[in-house]
């Protein structure tokens, strides 16, 4: 009966108090790969230290979990989506190839789009990980405000 | 028990919800449908962090692929496609955005109330194009002061003639020296500008501010999960006899009578309806004589940060010292006078306002000189988004597809929406405008562009069961009667012959609210 107690005392108490002794998987557990391959999330891995390393004591993508994130995230969007990843990550494979994509993160960001699909991937890629890596508990963890919002449950 | 109600009204928003107001305000009792549930806020939704989220804020992919407003947080607020189906013709996506809830989609407006002037209702007047409203201005502005009164709406009384004055809470607030210079150099080239117009209070919706009052009043019975299937009619007398409906959970169907049917549903809800209310005698939908329903379907079209500019003393978060902040609203200022040479017609309008941070898809490069920028950047932004008016065009039309129905049934929408070279033009005159204000005013533009959101989007969507003087080519009269069924009214959006470039919610209450009062002075006079 004490243990049952604890876990209902648990359950009931603010979430700050409930992380002190329960957390999320993602900080304790290595999810598994879903969508990339391994040379792939190799690749992911050096595209988010060069878009988002960790600085001045702030947490970078990798810090916060980006790569498997968005691996997860992948597995789940529409073929369009999975479709541009793949591209990119093929361009990026490729040397010569690569060297363009990294302009690309150079030049200003415009609502044109460019005529070679996988040139598209590094701004998305760019929106993608600066995204996740904002609305992570790492980045936000110690902020004051943000990252919280009302969260509507589901209608009967 | 069964029993016919003086008025059946079907949707719970701004129009049917004022209209549900107005009657029983005046000891009218009616019955009103609302699709989706009777929600109390402050149990369907709890604070969570983003991180808690399963996709950190992206959204549940491929959920919802034409509301870009849903997001994780709120996304099980939004109609759902799976439930709702629509089509669109390939290649000519519509963006149809629905919330099934008591007080529909006010429980997410974004508040921005403006009203019409006459050079929106008489606009044919000036360029030849399209039809008149049924009224003008006057005939609307009492009715505007109250719906105004109701929202307690704030805003600024500047004497434009093209955004006339209101009832409104005044709004004192300064416009910082971002602003300041931005409004002087839009005043060379005779541009006005104002403060923004918002219903104000902690839930400006039909939900907190007319539902209440309607059931407070012990005149109105309010049944959700109601989800209307047809307008019937009395086949003697061809009048309006009530509505049936299909609970939205248990799939039992109901008829409940009326002497008399408001549809306030939405646009495109209405439109439906009426053209799923078929029989011998309305082969095409009810009360459509000639054609018209459905047709002269038009939304307002957004440039979404037409431009994005950086203000330059606001560098190193100095815009936190107000340089920066605050937001303005630019008056139209093309086709308002006759004989102007501009190559579309009609016009549009801006929202502006400073103190954002810029997007970090503006900031150019990645890693550390990126992060510094977009640190530099903090509140040092300027943004402007195009609201412009499309014209009402015959061939933009809803009409039933024969192959798609809902959950419950009910056959379902086929939308056709094309924007065309006026609407086109007309953006891109606003990039270029917008782009050469913010440089006269000494902002640095990062970017600017004239591309227009999809049809829909902008969830102004407008026509299809329009009001005018002939019945040939219009669906309602004056007082959003049908021409051929006059104890069956249209309120919402639908009614619109045209809809300027001004938030549509404001001119929808007050049409309402007006409808609604003449039909109960006319029923109590028996003249229905």
């Amino acid at each position: 009966m004490k243990r049952r107690r604890a876990i209902q005392a648990l359950a009931a108490a603010p979430a700050a108090a409930q992380e002190v002794v329960s957390t999320g998987a993602e900080a304790v557990a290595s999810p598994a790969l879903s969508f990339f391959n391994a040379s792939e999330m190799e690749a992911l891995y050096d595209l988010c230290k060069l878009i988002l390393p960790a600085l001045g004591g702030r947490p970078g993508a990798i810090e916060a979990g980006v790569p498997q994130f968005l691996d997860f995230l992948l597995s789940k969007s529409s073929k369009a989506d999975q479709r541009l990843y793949r591209a990119g990550m093929a361009a990026w494979a490729n040397t010569s190839r690569r060297t363009q994509l990294l302009k690309q993160f150079e030049q200003a960001w415009t609502y044109d789009t460019p005529a070679d699909s996988a040139l598209i991937f590094p701004r998305r890629l760019k929106d993608d990980v600066l995204r996740a890596t904002f609305n992570s508990r790492e980045w936000l963890s110690g902020r004051r405000g943000g990252g919280t919002g009302y969260y509507w449950k589901p209608f009967d | 028990m069964a029993r016919t109600f003086p008025v059946v009204i079907v949707g719970s928003g701004a129009a049917g919800g004022m209209a549900a107001w107005a009657l029983t305000q005046l000891g009218m009792e009616c019955c009103l449908l609302e699709a989706g549930p009777l929600i109390d806020i402050d149990k369907q939704r709890e604070l969570r962090a983003v991180f808690d989220l399963p996709f950190r804020g992206f959204g549940t992919p491929e959920r919802f692929l034409h509301v870009v407003q849903a997001s994780e947080f709120d996304e099980n607020l939004w109609a759902g496609e799976k439930e709702n189906p629509y089509s669109y013709p390939p290649g000519d996506p519509y963006y149809w955005v629905r919330i099934r809830m008591a007080g529909g989609r006010t429980t997410r407006w974004g508040r921005a109330s403006w009203r019409l002037s006459d050079l929106d209702f008489q606009a044919k007047d000036l360029d030849g194009f399209g039809e008149n409203w049924p009224l003008k201005y006057d005939d609307l502005a009492h009715f505007y002061d109250r719906a105004e009164t109701l929202f307690s709406v704030q805003g600024r009384n500047e004497g434009i003639p093209q955004l006339p004055d209101g009832k409104l809470l005044p709004d004192e607030s300064p416009d910082s020296p971002a602003n300041q210079r931005f409004i002087a150099a839009a005043a060379k080239r005779d541009i006005r500008i104002t403060k923004p117009r918002r219903a104000t209070g902690t839930l400006a919706s039909s939900l907190n501010l007319l539902l209440p009052a309607a059931v407070e009043s012990g005149k109105l019975k309010l049944v959700t999960n109601a989800v209307a299937r047809e307008v019937t009619i009395d086949p003697v007398s061809g009048r309006a006899n009530g509505v049936s409906f299909v609970d939205r959970r248990s799939r039992r169907e109901f008829h409940v009578a009326a002497e008399a049917v408001i549809l306030g549903a939405s646009t495109l809800e209405s439109t439906r309806l009426l053209l799923n209310s078929k029989s011998t005698r309305w082969p095409e939908g009810l009360a459509n004589a000639r054609g018209t329903l459905g047709r002269y379907l038009f939304d307002q079209f957004y440039v979404k940060s037409v431009v994005q500019a950086i203000v330059p003393e606001a560098r190193a978060s100095r815009g936190q010292s107000r340089v920066t902040g605050g937001a303005g609203y630019i008056c139209r200022f093309r086709n308002l006078r006759r004989n102007e040479k501009h190559p579309f017609l009609r016009g549009y309008v801006y929202d502006f306002n400073s103190g954002s941070t810029p997007n970090p898809k503006y900031i150019r490069g990645v890693g550390e000189g990126m992060l510094r920028e977009l640190s530099d950047l903090q509140s040092a932004g300027f943004s402007l988004t195009t609201m412009g008016e499309v014209l009402p065009r015959y061939e933009n039309v809803a009409s039933i597809n024969p192959n798609l129905r809902d959950a419950w049934g009910i056959p379902s929408l086929h939308v056709v929406h094309r924007y065309t070279d006026n609407e086109h033009k007309m953006a891109e005159d606003s990039r270029q405008v917008a782009d050469e204000l913010c440089r006269e005013a000494g902002f640095e533009v990062l970017e600017s562009h004239a591309q227009m959101v999809p049809p829909g989007e902008s969830i102004h969507e407008l026509g299809g069961c329009r009001m005018g003087g002939d019945p040939k080519t219009s669906m309602l009269n004056r007082w959003n009667q049908c021409h051929e069924i006059p104890n069956l009214l249209v309120v919402d959006g639908s009614c619109f012959p045209s809809g300027g470039a001004q938030n549509p919610t404001l001119t929808i209450l007050a049409l309402s609210l007006r409808a609604a009062e003449h039909l109960a002075d006319t029923m109590k006079r028996g003249d229905v």
